[in-house]
């Protein structure tokens, strides 16, 4: 029996910001291959490149060398309408802050990538419906993102990044502005997609998100590694 | 489901975001509306003006042609500085669209996350042009028809036949959507791409990037006042080397650098605005006092809402510009029209030429003589004008003949019927202090730089020989001679009213031509006596300028003109007015003196040039002022609700209780003072060409008034906002 193919790998991956006179190094090096089902959980401290990581392996950002492949396609080789297709149809984003559009309301802002993608009016919004349903906000389908809480803000984010099925889930720090009920509400979410045949990403500070994971990773100084005696 | 949310995605953003920030597309549209409404009124007073009909005896139809000073005239004066209007409409727009990229920057990095490509960028500025262009083409459509209708009807109250201009009313209002889509997408071009990670995080841009907007602004601001500075060289230069040509190459090359410096100073100032706003909050950040707290607030909620600071700036400079140009260009305009305002008479003196110039019906020579009723048409004027006029007595001098036909039809000239003896005119010294530079002090210069004719007329009617007594001296004069003009007249001088002709010895001479000296034809010396005169003579004289130069020539006394052997004659009746008659008093006189005369005899009358009204200026003062102000206020307020938590937070940890009220007193300082002095400074730009030729050579502008709106303005906003109470701070959940 042959090891599933990774859906997300990172080989040598690294990355350098431009500073004010030499380039700032982010990551180093990082070599990751996550495969479908699994929930991976990437923990560290401020600073250490996580969110960059969780960038370049969603295609928001290109590695300064290495390489990174999404189901089996170098990123840096696609032009950026094809890696916009494939975060629309292949990923999902959540971020701390939450990052809804102002300007939509929740059933638009749950509903973006299949609109994006050219689906239908009455299609995106069905399964905008059901995504909100699952996160236990059908009723708040037409309010703006502004009238909802924090939590709230969070759920319609990951009703976001599942509406498309998408295979691969990047969260930033997901429960980091949220309390401990929230929270958990939050994990299981993410829990039940894995289990269901995505993959997940999770960057995070939370040790109780930790636990519901597969493995969890630890990165320094924008190095990856094994376990956090490695890490320092 | 909501009809905006059946919308394609980019129009959908492009909507709700106008909505979100209805102040800012309200005052962007209305700024894009201006032009359109101008063109709208024009068009529709145009229209009207020249759509009246006429039907001739013979039943054809003729349009009325356009009257160069009426609204064609108009419309020529105003289209100028109307492009330059519409230019810095657009780049203010543009400008505007190009500082609020940050936060559009931030709603694209959203809709990337969730797939969007690149191109929705220019999808959702493309859509919000055309739907601030939508905006800007209904205001224009509204206000533009019913401004022209409106002027239609307070001036041209008979314009029973005329049709509304719909096509080119329709295309002008339409005008506005291709200028705000250009103005909204433009500033798109160039590097756009922004870390969509940096982005959300809220990370700021590279350095290198807010760098190349900064310079940019600068670089543009001091572009601006390079070019302004050379127009103003290229103006001097101009008016050193041909003073007298005010239209030269060199003026257009002039104002060819003013309009451009107008346009980048505007384009720099808006993009450096909040560059500017971030160093004010700099350059106070160790300051520990209540006032630099509040001062610093400001600048740096300035500095951070470009989309809310940009088109307040925008607008309030603009209205600045058009008053501070308009009002500038007006008051030159009037000084220059009174300086070149050609005198016919002293002012508020009134006359009428009594000689007729007696054509032949036989012969191609004319003999000008006195009309008959001369105390008939005297009686009259007196009556009319409730004056007591004097009838001066002119002395018949050489002159050429009118320009006729022929009995073949040739062009030729009436020749004048020569005495024997010759005629009288006086001689130009050669000798005098005008030529010598030896000008008395007490004597105006110019006396001495009068414009043509800078000989007195050879005319068949004017008079330049006048004989008379202190009473006439006095009514040519425009009020009682002085002692020695008095005690000289009085001692038989001639006394002259024009320096030039009195020589070195103080004397007047007078030489006198035959027809020999006058060529009838276009041949050479035509305009002067040529050849050696009949005979010449000289008498003592006197100098006695006019408060205005006119060409009225030299008073002599009974006595000397016996003397000189001169044949005077009843030539002018004059008054001096004790104010200006008015309009119906003047036509009262003309309707009467016409009436009792078969000639074409009438008054004249000098009431001096016009000048332009006070209350126009303070009228437009009110309204730059008012619209500023409603301008200055709403965004006032506008900043006060968007920054309510930040001001409840501040008060929780302590702040002052009116720590509000400082701020938004010291954002309206701020803001509106920016805008206000950059307008000012912009429309002074733009006036500098023309400097160098005025008459005082400092900016000619209503100081006083565009003082009042530069810094009145933003103090008035200042002390409204500051007064305004604080009020509770609604919570909002987050």
């Amino acid at each position: 029996m042959t090891a599933p193919s990774p859906l997300l790998s990172l080989v040598g991956v690294g990355h350098e910001y431009a500073g004010p006179s030499t380039p700032v190094p982010v990551l180093r090096d990082v070599t990751l291959d996550v495969v479908a089902g699994e929930l991976v959980t990437i923990m560290g401290p401020s600073g250490s490149g996580k969110s960059t990581l969780l960038g370049i392996a969603g295609g928001l950002e290109q590695p300064t060398y290495g390489e990174a492949r999404l189901n089996g396609r170098v990123t840096s080789t696609l032009t950026a309408g094809e890696i916009a297709v494939v975060r629309r149809r292949e990923v999902g984003f959540i971020f701390q802050k939450y990052n809804l559009v102002p300007l939509l309301t929740v059933l638009e802002n749950v509903a973006l990538p299949l609109e994006l993608d050219g689906v239908s009016l009455v299609e995106r919004s069905a399964a905008a419906r059901e995504a909100l349903t699952s996160v236990g906000l059908a009723d708040a389908a037409h309010v703006f993102p502004e009238n909802l809480s924090g939590g709230q803000q969070q759920r319609v984010a990951i009703a976001r990044s599942v509406v498309g099925n998408p295979r691969l889930i990047l969260a930033d720090e997901p429960t980091g502005a949220l309390d401990s009920v929230a929270s958990e509400g939050i994990i299981r979410l993410l829990r039940e997609r894995t289990d269901a045949g995505a993959a997940a990403i999770v960057v995070t500070h939370d040790a109780r998100l930790a636990a519901w994971a597969d493995r969890v990773l630890y990165l320094t100084d924008g190095a990856l590694h094994a376990d956090p005696v490695g890490a320092r | 489901m909501s009809v905006i949310s059946r919308l394609p995605l980019s129009l959908r953003l492009a909507v709700r975001q106008l909505r979100a920030e209805r102040l800012a597309s309200a005052l962007t549209a209305a700024a894009l509306a201006v032009p359109s409404i101008g063109a709208l009124v024009a068009l529709i007073a145009l229209r009207v003006d020249n759509g009246r009909t006429y039907i001739n005896n013979d039943g054809t139809i003729v349009d009325e042609v356009p009257a160069f000073g009426g609204s064609v005239g108009f419309l020529l004066a105003i289209a100028p500085i109307a492009t330059l209007v519409a230019v810095i409409i657009a780049a203010i727009v543009a400008a505007a669209t190009l500082v609020r990229s940050r936060s559009q920057d931030h709603t694209l990095a959203l809709l990337a996350i969730a797939g969007a490509d690149t191109t929705l960028r220019f999808r959702i500025a493309s859509a919000r042009g055309i739907l601030l262009g939508i905006l800007a083409a209904i205001i224009a459509a509204i206000v533009g028809t019913a401004g022209g209708l409106l002027y239609a009807a307070l001036f041209l109250p008979d314009r029973a036949e005329y049709g509304f201009p719909t096509i080119a009313a329709a295309t002008t209002a339409l005008a506005s959507i291709p200028v705000a889509w250009v103005a909204s997408v433009v500033p798109l071009a160039g590097p756009n791409q922004r870390s969509v990670l940096a982005e959300l995080r809220g990370i700021p841009s590279p350095v290198a990037r807010r760098w190349q907007r900064t310079r940019s602004g600068r670089l543009l601001v001091i572009l601006g006042f390079a070019c302004g500075l050379a127009a103003l060289a290229v103006g001097l230069t101009g008016n050193a080397v041909l003073p007298d040509s005010p239209l030269s190459a060199f003026f257009l090359a002039a104002y060819s650098l003013a309009v451009p410096a107008v346009v980048l100073v505007i384009i720099g100032a808006s993009l450096q605005a909040p560059t500017a706003f971030a160093a004010i909050e700099k350059a106070l950040g160790r300051a520990n006092s209540p006032r630099a707290s509040a001062i610093r607030l400001a600048a740096r909620d300035a500095a951070t809402s470009p989309a809310r600071t940009v088109p307040i700036i925008g607008t309030i400079m603009l209205v600045c510009f058009i008053f501070t140009a308009f009002t500038t260009f007006s008051r030159s305009s009037a000084e220059t029209n009174v300086v070149d305002y050609p005198w016919s008479l002293q002012l508020n003196q009134s006359a009428v030429h009594l000689i007729d110039q007696n054509w032949s019906e036989t012969s191609d020579v004319a003999n000008p003589a006195p009309i008959d009723n001369i105390d008939e048409i005297k009686a009259i004027f007196d009556s009319t004008l409730d004056v007591d006029s004097r009838v001066l007595r002119g002395v018949k001098g050489p002159y050429y003949g009118q320009p006729i036909d022929d009995d073949k039809g040739m062009p030729g000239r009436m020749e004048i019927a020569f005495p024997a003896r010759g005629l009288p005119t006086p001689r130009l010294a050669t000798d005098g202090p005008c030529a010598t530079g030896t000008l008395a002090g007490a004597m105006s210069p110019t006396q001495c730089a009068r414009p043509e004719p800078w000989y007195f007329p050879l005319s068949d009617v004017d008079r330049t020989l006048w004989v008379g007594d202190v009473d006439d001296l006095t009514v040519i004069l425009g009020h009682a001679p002085d002692t020695e003009t008095r005690a000289a007249f009085e001692r038989r001088d001639a006394i002259v009213f024009d320096a030039r002709y009195v020589d070195g010895s103080s004397h007047l001479t007078l030489d006198w031509f035959g027809p020999q000296q006058f060529v009838p034809e276009n041949e050479p010396g035509e305009f002067l006596p040529t050849g050696t005169p009949l005979r010449t003579k000289s008498v003592s004289a006197t100098v006695a300028p006019l408060s205005h130069p006119i060409a009225f020539g030299a008073l002599l006394s009974t006595e000397t003109a016996d003397d000189l052997g001169l044949v005077s004659e009843p030539s002018l009746l004059l008054a001096q007015l004790d104010s200006a008659p008015s309009e119906s008093e003047q036509q009262q006189a003309d309707d009467a003196i016409y009436s009792a005369s078969d000639e074409s005899v009438f008054p004249t009358f000098e009431l001096g040039p016009s000048r332009p009204d006070p209350v126009w200026v303070f009228g437009a003062l009110l309204i730059a002022l008012g619209g500023s102000l409603a301008i200055a206020i709403t965004a006032v307020g506008l900043a006060r609700f968007e920054n309510r938590g930040a001001i409840k937070t501040l008060t929780s940890l302590g702040a002052e209780p009116r720590i509000g009220s400082r701020v938004s007193g010291w954002y309206a300082t701020l803001v509106v003072g920016y805008a206000t002095v950059i307008g000012t400074v912009s429309a002074i730009l733009l006036t500098l060409p023309s400097w160098p030729g005025l008459v005082n050579p400092f900016w000619p502008g209503p100081l006083l008034e565009v003082g009042v709106l530069a810094v009145g303005v933003p103090l008035i906003a200042a002390a409204i906002a500051s007064a305004l109470p604080d009020g509770r701070v609604s919570r909002t959940r987050r």
